[in-house]
């Protein structure tokens, strides 16, 4: 009978839940969704926001280097500030283990001051970050409440619309971002860089990123490889209007160097530190950071799949265009579509990631001969490095296409350079050329045309010019 | 403290995950440190000043800064990619320290 009453009262208790209440956001309880599922199996509730120290950290173009900081408990701050009620409104949010104040943080203000004048807003939530991964995960609840929060007084108190907000977050970042775009009807956009995985993959919508938490939503996919056994922190499930998958998404170029050539990196040994432990989840700002200043050299082909991207199935851009990834993603006209769109990219290995891709197809002339063959774009802008074509058997009248993505946009196309070459004593000198090259640039549906009758000797470039 | 302590963990967690390291010698990928370009894929290893670090990088392409390929194997410019040839200085000092450099254009441009 005891026995009875005490299993009776344990599960009435389980049961029950906890919940807790903050002034101000309202309650958070430990219940499913958000707690006691199979996706978050412990129930863990929220620290208070006092605990979790949210700090809002404004840098406007009139203070690029200072920030001020913005007290939701006293909206005269925000009156006292550089706030601009003209401008647009950027919100950056960092993720787990992270800071308001690290450098990418500021960086990315400052290169927003570069294109625009903008109140670009820091969420450091660094205390309520830098704890364990579910508490982490749960405080995202908070401070997306208190984000919420913060925009509701910029409307009650000073009539500054949501539709000229944008919330940019990372990791753990992109969750709050979406809690704070649930709570808040009209808002403009999210960007979401490398959403987390853990506790939110495959959860209900309300618990993470998701296209109704803002008109449009984009996101970035860095390290979309499973977190076991891969250790890939960022979520595959799309979570945006349109989801980028840049390389595939997995595994980024220039993050596979030797654990020394990593660590001690160009930006210094913390950067390279970071980079270590998280390579291809922190792309997914460096993206962001760099797409900035290039609003055309990432642009995004619609496919199924990486395979087929890289299988050549998904060249040239489609009729409504390509989005770029980053910054400018809302410019794409398709952006409104009611699907969830997957696009693909590939980019550099390391700064200077922006690439541009060009499509060749070669018709050979000459002698057989086995090796490889070689190609370089140039134009009004620039010219590119060479691009290995194709290897094998080089057949006279055979055509050979591929696609690469070239460092530069050399603009108009003025003529292609062929070269060949084996590693190979070649005893009767065969010479190989190309009848006719031609060039089609990824975002446009102009085919350039180039011939030449010319062969020539391996390892000598042969100048083809227009038809 | 409690930060380091778990991107440590964090690191050992990744260090073990990680498939094999693919060495630190030979067949290197852009970015990775060297000291000779026979250890880098692309042939040229290249470092900004003589006692800096050194990592892999591109041959270069026609009409940018190159060196003449020297017995170094160590650049603070890469020679030329196939088919091309580096015009410019030509030192009795420049080829002791290096810094030959010049410009990479088609060896066989005339016949244009």
């Amino acid at each position: 009978m005891l026995i009875f009453w005490t299993i009776t009262l344990f599960l009435l208790g389980a049961a029950k839940g906890k919940e807790v209440c903050y002034e101000d956001l309202g309650c958070f309880s430990d219940t499913e969704p958000w707690g006691g599922t199979a996706i978050r199996p412990l129930k863990i509730l929220p620290w208070s926001p006092e605990k979790i120290g949210t700090r809002f950290l404004l840098y406007t173009n009139e203070n690029p280097n200072n920030f001020q900081i913005l007290l939701l408990s006293d909206p005269s701050t925000i009156e006292a500030s550089n706030f601009q009620m003209d401008r647009k409104t950027r919100f950056i949010i960092h993720g787990f283990i992270d800071k308001g104040d690290e450098s990418w943080v500021t960086d990315m203000c400052k290169k927003l001051f570069e294109v625009e004048e903008v109140n670009c807003i820091c969420v450091d939530w660094k205390k309520g970050s830098q704890a364990t991964y579910t508490q982490a995960a749960n405080n995202v609840r908070v401070v997306g409440a208190q984000v919420a929060q913060m925009l509701d007084i910029l409307l009650t108190e000073y009539s500054y619309p949501p539709s000229k907000v944008h919330l940019i977050g990372h990791s753990l970042g992109a969750h709050v971002a979406g809690e704070a775009g649930s709570k808040t009807p009209g808002l403009s956009r999210i960007t979401g860089l490398d959403p987390v995985e853990a506790s939110f993959e495959s959860t209900p919508e309300e618990v993470r990123l998701d296209p109704s938490d803002a008109d449009f939503v984009d996101v970035i996919h860095t390290d979309a490889a499973p977190l076991i056994p891969f250790l890939g922190f960022g979520t595959n499930q799309q979570m945006g209007h349109l989801d980028f998958f840049p390389n595939g998404g997995e595994s980024m170029p220039g993050c596979k160097k030797n654990a020394l050539s990593q660590i001690v990196d160009l930006d210094g040994i913390w950067a390279g530190t970071r980079d270590f432990v998280a390579c291809n989840h922190l792309r997914s700002y460096k993206y962001y950071l760099e797409s900035i200043l290039n609003p055309d050299g990432f642009a995004a082909y619609p496919c199924t799949s990486y395979k087929s991207f890289e299988s050549d199935k998904c060249f040239p851009c489609p009729d409504q265009g390509c989005p770029q990834m980053g910054h400018y993603a809302d410019k794409f006209a398709g952006r409104t579509s009611e699907e969830q769109q997957k696009f693909f990219l590939n980019t550099g290995e390391a700064s200077n990631f922006a690439r541009w891709r060009y499509g060749v197809s070669i018709t050979l002339s000459g002698r057989t001969a086995t090796g490889q063959i070689k190609v370089a774009l140039f134009g009004n802008k620039g010219n590119t490095h060479q691009y290995s074509i194709f290897r094998g058997i080089l057949k006279p009248g055979s055509t050979h296409s591929y696609e690469f993505d070239a460092k530069l946009d050399v603009g108009t196309i003025e003529k292609v350079k062929f070269l060949w070459n084996n590693n190979v004593i070649n005893p009767t000198l065969p010479k190989v050329g190309a009848t006719k090259i031609t060039v089609q640039k990824g975002e446009e549906k102009t085919v350039y045309n180039f011939c030449s009758e010319d062969t020539v000797r391996e390892d000598t470039l042969l100048t083809l010019t227009p038809c | 403290m409690e930060k380091i302590l778990i991107l440590l963990l964090v690191a050992l967690s990744v260090a073990y995950a990680a498939p094999g390291p693919r060495g630190i010698i030979i067949n290197l990928e852009n970015g990775e440190l060297c000291m000779n370009s026979a250890q880098c894929k692309s042939n040229c290893c290249q470092h900004s000043s003589a006692l800096g670090l050194a990592r892999c990088t591109s041959m270069a392409s026609e009409n940018s800064e190159c060196s003449v390929k020297t017995l170094y194997g160590i650049y603070y410019k890469c020679p030329c990619e196939r088919g091309l040839t580096c015009e410019g200085d030509k030192t009795i000092v420049g080829s002791i320290t290096n810094t030959n450099f010049g410009i990479c254009h088609d060896a066989g441009r005339s016949k244009q």
